[in-house]
């Protein structure tokens, strides 16, 4: 792990995109993006003795995680975050306007950053790992501490859950 | 298992493309005949597509910036606390008795080393005094050495 400054800055240098990626996509703010990526790599630069050279990017990503779940509790203090209970997806079935409405003029992309938003934990990391920055499951596994088969199973249920809402949008604008 | 449950199972593999090549072909056939599946693959398929050019953003090089300075700061504090604390160590405990019996021998050293006081030019007034009165003494007493009998006779003798 980095014993100097340098050894530091090359790890942040390595992996700062990877990192506030995830905290933008996360949080949709970039403001917020700026102080969770600063937090990540301070804490890791005040922990460098105990995290391994080869887990530095899962330690970061889990690290980061925690930073932005901190951040939307702060934001809407009330608001289950792990919902697995109720699977974490419920809150998809309402993203505004729905296909009742008129919703031809809503971009399909707007809607699926909405669904994103409102996507419980752990689906939301999960999908921003896996969907957005192509990471491999065994990283998103070692990343979030679940196994791996756990994983694929959140991946598979949250996919179907997006599919499962924006699929009807997706009709609309067909029709 | 109907075919749409087989294939609706498989579309996750599909479209990551680890699916064996013999069941592709058996999904992609189960697409053309189930138009139900057909359109939950395309929407499948277009939600992918469009969060991967949700582009992964890069870090503002302020940020980099700032992370990097703040560590640098906190590197050097450490750097002058370690080094406080090593002489703390140093004055406080293992080196001290080190550091006296250092001081003892070089105060050894440097005090042979060091020159005496000058020894002062005699003044030469001083001098001859200092040998006249030599002399006088060594007259005095050779002159009372003379004086005394060489035999002296006891007293009651005639």
């Amino acid at each position: 792990m980095p014993r100097t400054v340098t050894q530091f800055e090359r790890l942040v240098h390595r992996h700062q995109d990877r990192v506030y990626s995830y905290a933008r996509c996360y949080l949709s703010s970039e403001a917020d993006a700026q102080d969770v990526t600063q937090e990540v790599f301070l804490r890791l630069w005040h922990h460098v003795d105990g995290v391994e050279e080869d887990r530095v990017l899962h330690w970061l990503l889990r690290v980061a995680r925690n930073a932005c779940i901190d951040v939307l509790r702060s934001r809407r203090s009330g608001r289950a975050l792990f919902v697995l209970e109720s699977d974490g997806l419920d809150d998809l079935l309402d993203l505004g306007p729905g296909p009742d409405t008129d919703c031809e003029h809503i971009d399909f992309q707007d809607l699926l950053r909405r669904a994103l938003e409102r996507m419980g934990e752990p689906y939301r990391s999960i999908l921003i790992l896996r969907e957005i920055q192509d990471l491999k499951y065994e990283d998103i596994s070692e990343a979030l501490d679940l196994p791996l088969n756990t994983v694929k199973v959140y991946l598979h249920r949250a996919r179907k859950a997006l599919r499962d809402r924006l699929g009807v949008t997706e009709y609309r604008e067909n029709a | 298992m109907s075919e749409h449950d087989w294939a609706e199972g498989r579309l996750d593999d599909y479209l990551d493309g680890v699916l064996p090549a013999s069941e592709a072909e058996r999904f992609v056939r189960a697409l053309q005949a189930d138009p139900v599946l057909d359109q939950e693959f395309r929407t499948a398929d277009r939600i992918q597509r469009s969060l991967r050019s949700f582009s992964p953003a890069s870090c503002p090089p302020e940020i980099t910036r700032a992370i990097l300075s703040t560590v640098r700061a906190e590197a050097r504090r450490s750097r002058q606390q370690r080094l406080a604390a090593w002489l703390t160590a140093l004055w406080q405990e293992a080196w001290r008795p080190a550091l006296a019996a250092a001081t003892l021998v070089a105060i050894v050293v440097l005090s042979s080393v060091w020159p005496g006081p000058a020894s002062r030019p005699i003044d030469p007034q001083v001098a001859q005094a200092t040998a006249e009165v030599k002399w006088t003494l060594a007259y005095l007493s050779e002159m009372g050495r003379n004086l005394l009998p060489e035999n002296p006779e006891p007293q009651n003798r005639r």
